[in-house]
């Protein structure tokens, strides 16, 4: 395929492009959070409990038909049960929340593949989850999903002092009147919606690695939140630009070619920066 | 069960809990004890590890409700500059100093306000007041132990604070970065006129700052001026071991009993 057959093909795909920029976009500000609360894990566990309520809705679509046209649905329920649960601080005394976050993983992981072996699509289905189908996303949908990812950054942008002061200093924070059980429980909702909405069409690998590689760069590079809010956002873009149209070019799965160029820029940055510091 | 809250305390009398069990998970800590903080106090609160300084304080800061007891605070609230331990505060944010002054004002500004040129000038001021000034724009985390106390300080007083509230504000620090930070904290107190409340381990340093002192241990309070409650009676029977209060070059110093001293230098 030439670069003139990828322009066209970014053209022609461009519901798709438009779905996976705001996929990107979202939850790459969203992920600077996650990396800097420390919460990884909760983000792939969340993921992979999103995934376990899509392939659940699969299933349950051999019976139901109605839900295996609007998995969001399902997953959502299924997402919002973890969100609940990881959303408190101390859920035990003796049993530490990674574990607790581990142990959500390996179920989700587990049923996931049960749900799959069991429902008749099977390894399509496999790819489905994994890769996701952005290309196929249709005008309602990706109408209905900017109305989502407008919400959630609606929320974060009203909500930003909060959101940063519990994030970083909850016991101050409630020393002046805040709450940081209900903002953390409304930060996880938020999250919890994000992951379902982005998972039906960009898939698991890619909304984790959203997650994770744009704000990680972010906070490499930026000295103020502002900074690294933009360049996390500005990485994920570029990313789902430049990965999109490679997909294209070399006939991949729109994912790998993502997360590749997301851990390039990454790299570059942490190189940069090393270079930097050596030169001070 | 019975928790009396928001009661109003007596004129000049900004924190006052009475006959108070303090604990988590309905197992007290701290009993029946009787505790008050008055308008331009300055109070340290000792006593050894686990014994419940940070219960107590917790209860001051509204973060922990007593378990039974009588709670009063002025009517309207108390408006608390908090200073938590230095390493609660989470150094891998890309916060500069001046951002993090400004979570001091957070609480004034409505749900959806945003810090506007009076909160900044503000904060300014307050990192001037503190001695740290010129780095506003510096990174948090690339502060020194000292510097980052002042910063949370700078952040407590951008509260306007009725009460300030002082976790262990000198832990880890050296003798020159300790004796600075406690005699910002008694100009705050002196000539500022803030009310203080601080929690310490250091029982040489705090005893040479406080007004008065709050012993905490074997379950419950005591509280009193710094001579009455710095005996070698008190301070044997909370920490169980012999000690000497002794006064050295103005002063007050706590040794273990029988140690050997040698003049230095």
């Amino acid at each position: 395929m030439t670069w003139a057959d990828v322009a066209e093909g970014l053209k022609l795909n461009i519901h798709g492009l438009e779905a996976a920029l705001a996929i990107a976009a979202t939850c790459s500000y969203i992920g600077v959070y996650v990396v800097l609360k420390r919460i990884v894990f909760v983000g792939a566990s969340l993921s992979q409990i999103s995934s376990a309520g899509v392939a659940l809705a699969f299933l349950l679509g051999a019976s139901f038909p109605l839900l295996q046209r609007q998995p969001l649905a399902v997953s959502l329920a299924v997402t919002l049960v973890g969100v609940f649960i990881y959303s408190q601080q101390t859920l035990s005394r003796r049993i530490p929340r990674e574990a607790i976050i581990g142990i959500g993983y390996l179920v989700a992981s587990a049923l996931t593949l049960i749900f799959i072996v069991r429902s008749p699509k099977g390894l399509e289905e496999v790819k489905e989850l994994l890769d996701g189908n952005v290309v196929m996303v249709d005008t309602a949908e990706l109408h209905a999903m900017m109305w989502v990812f407008a919400g959630v950054a609606a929320v974060h942008l009203l909500f930003y002092k909060q959101f940063l002061f519990v994030s970083f200093d909850p016991e101050t924070a409630a020393t002046q009147g805040f709450r940081p059980r209900a903002w953390e429980l409304l930060f996880y909702l938020v999250l919890g919606v994000t992951i379902t909405v982005a998972i039906q069409y960009a898939g698991l690998l890619a909304v984790f690695a959203y997650l994770v590689i744009p704000a990680v760069t972010g906070l490499l590079a930026a000295r103020r939140m502002v900074g690294a809010f933009t360049i996390a956002v500005a990485s994920a873009v570029v990313s789902t630009l430049v990965g999109f149209a490679l997909s294209l070019k070399w006939d991949l799965p729109i994912s790998p070619p993502i997360i590749a160029v997301s851990a390039a820029l990454l790299g570059t940055v942490w190189l940069a920066r090393h270079a930097v510091r050596e030169a001070d | 069960m019975h928790v009396l809250d928001q009661a109003v305390p007596p004129p000049g009398t900004l924190f006052l809990l009475e006959e108070a069990d303090l604990g988590y998970g309905g197992r007290a800590v701290l009993q029946g004890i009787d505790f008050a903080v008055a308008q331009g106090d300055f109070l340290g609160i000792v006593g050894p590890n686990g014994a419940g300084k940070t219960t107590l304080l917790k209860a001051v800061l509204g973060l922990l409700r007593p378990l039974r007891g009588r709670v009063a605070r002025p009517r309207g609230g108390l408006r608390i500059g908090y200073v938590p331990q230095q390493e609660t505060v989470d150094t891998l944010f890309p916060l500069t100093v001046l951002d993090i002054v400004l979570m001091g004002a957070y609480g004034q500004l409505g749900a959806i306000g945003r810090p506007g040129q009076r909160q900044r000038d503000d904060a300014e001021r307050a990192l001037e007041h503190v001695g740290i000034g010129g780095l506003a724009r510096r990174r948090y985390a690339s502060l020194s132990g000292g510097q980052k106390q002042r910063a949370l300080i700078a952040r407590a007083l951008a509260a306007r604070p009725e009460l300030l509230v002082l976790d262990e504000p000198t832990n880890g620090m050296d003798l020159a970065s300790e004796q600075a930070i406690m005699e910002l904290i008694r100009g705050l107190h002196d000539q500022d006129r803030i009310t203080v409340l601080m929690v310490s381990h250091l029982l040489n340093t705090v005893v040479n700052y406080a007004r008065r002192i709050a012993i905490v241990g074997e379950g419950t309070l005591r509280e009193g001026s710094v001579e009455e409650m710095v005996t070698p009676e008190n301070l044997e029977s909370l920490y169980g071991t012999k000690v000497e209060v002794a006064r050295v070059a103005g002063r007050l110093v706590v040794l273990p009993a029988g140690a050997e001293r040698e003049a230095v230098g």
